[in-house]
């Protein structure tokens, strides 16, 4: 089971928990502080600190001193979980005054600026506060929904973003070249950076052809999780790999790939 | 990933229009403010750093469009 639904899903998903979205949770100052933290120009500084933090994993002795502090402090920052389409439709339903914002790991890592961050909740009055100019897109919840749709169609990975769980803040419409928490999590291997999604590909082997040798699913998935294998000419799967973004999902013309609940896959349940 | 050592020394990244981050293809670096965080409304200043270099594929697109030569990209080491 999921450490963060277990202690605030109440049964559910922690994202898909209402009373997660309640006034209630701002009345915690640290969330409070938190969440100013990284409004504004805040998030560079941010994105500065923890990737430099992260970054010392490498190290032999100090790296496993700084993935134990990372576990114990992670919760209490800002971080995420990777979503499906549904899930994230699930979300946005339950919240409230959606802003889109410019990525911050974009700004910062291909100096492009793109509005893809979908806001909700608190963010929206305390990032007019800190940047009364700043670049902000106000949206109806109909608007933020077909937004996702149409990330979701480009092949942008949907991740719910926590400012300290269990309180989801923004749903992030993310592109691997530039994500900060992947870039924190892959290389020396930090869950905490951002964790997998509650679902993992379900592949019917026998509705997979291989698309005739093209497999355009295999292309789709960012984590590689997806490979063609020429002698069997159809698609294979390394479940310990996925993220269960789903995305793959839209490239599969025989229908051959769903998503079933992590928990239910051995081979993935205890992998976050 | 075949272990390039991406180092970059100090730059001034607004005169060239931030040219090595719109390159990279594996987004290698990273803006890190300069100075510490004081308050939203100052703009921070930026410098660049090959914070991702763990990515880094070894196209070498970024060295040629460096115009201040600052960047340096080495070779994984041996047997990689």
């Amino acid at each position: 089971m999921c450490e963060f639904c277990e202690k605030h899903g109440q049964g559910n998903r922690w994202y898909l928990n209402p009373d997660n979205y309640s006034e209630e949770m701002m009345e915690d100052p640290s969330r409070v502080k938190l969440i100013d933290e990284v409004t504004g120009h805040g998030i560079d500084y941010y994105v500065d600190f923890t990737s430099r933090v992260t970054n010392l994993a490498k190290w032999p002795v100090l790296g496993s001193l700084i993935k134990m502090a990372v576990k114990r402090m992670a919760p209490n920052q800002h971080g995420g979980q990777v979503v499906t389409l549904e899930d994230s439709l699930d979300i946005v339903s339950m919240a409230s005054n959606f802003v889109l914002l410019p990525c911050a790991c974009k700004k910062l890592v291909s100096h492009g600026d793109e509005m893809c961050c979908l806001n909700f909740g608190p963010v929206r009055d305390m990032q007019k506060a800190a940047l009364p100019d700043g670049p902000m897109e106000e949206v109806t919840l109909a608007e933020a929904q077909a937004f996702l749709r149409q990330k979701d169609a480009e092949g942008r990975i949907h991740q719910v973003l926590y400012a300290k769980v269990p309180m989801p803040v923004c749903v992030c419409n993310c592109d691997l070249r530039w994500c900060t928490s992947f870039k924190q999590r892959f290389p020396y291997g930090i869950p905490e950076a951002v964790f997998k999604g509650h679902e993992v590909v379900a592949l019917q082997d026998d509705l997979c052809d291989g698309c005739g040798g093209e497999a355009p699913c295999v292309e789709r998935c960012g984590f590689g999780a997806l490979a063609y294998d020429e002698r069997m000419g159809k698609v294979s799967l390394d479940l310990a790999g996925c993220f269960g973004c789903g995305l793959c999902r839209a490239a599969c013309e025989p229908g051959a790939l769903g998503v079933a609940p992590r928990l239910e896959a051995p081979a993935a349940a205890r992998s976050w | 990933m075949p272990g390039y050592k991406v180092s970059v020394k100090p730059c001034d990244p607004a005169a060239c229009g931030y040219r090595c981050q719109e390159l990279c293809p594996a987004g290698v670096f990273l803006a890190a403010p300069k100075k510490k965080y004081t308050d939203h409304s100052v703009e921070p200043d930026y410098r660049i750093t090959p914070r991702f270099s763990w990515f880094c594929d070894g196209c070498l697109e970024c060295v040629t469009a460096c115009p201040d030569g600052a960047i340096e990209v080495n070779g994984p080491p041996t047997g990689a």
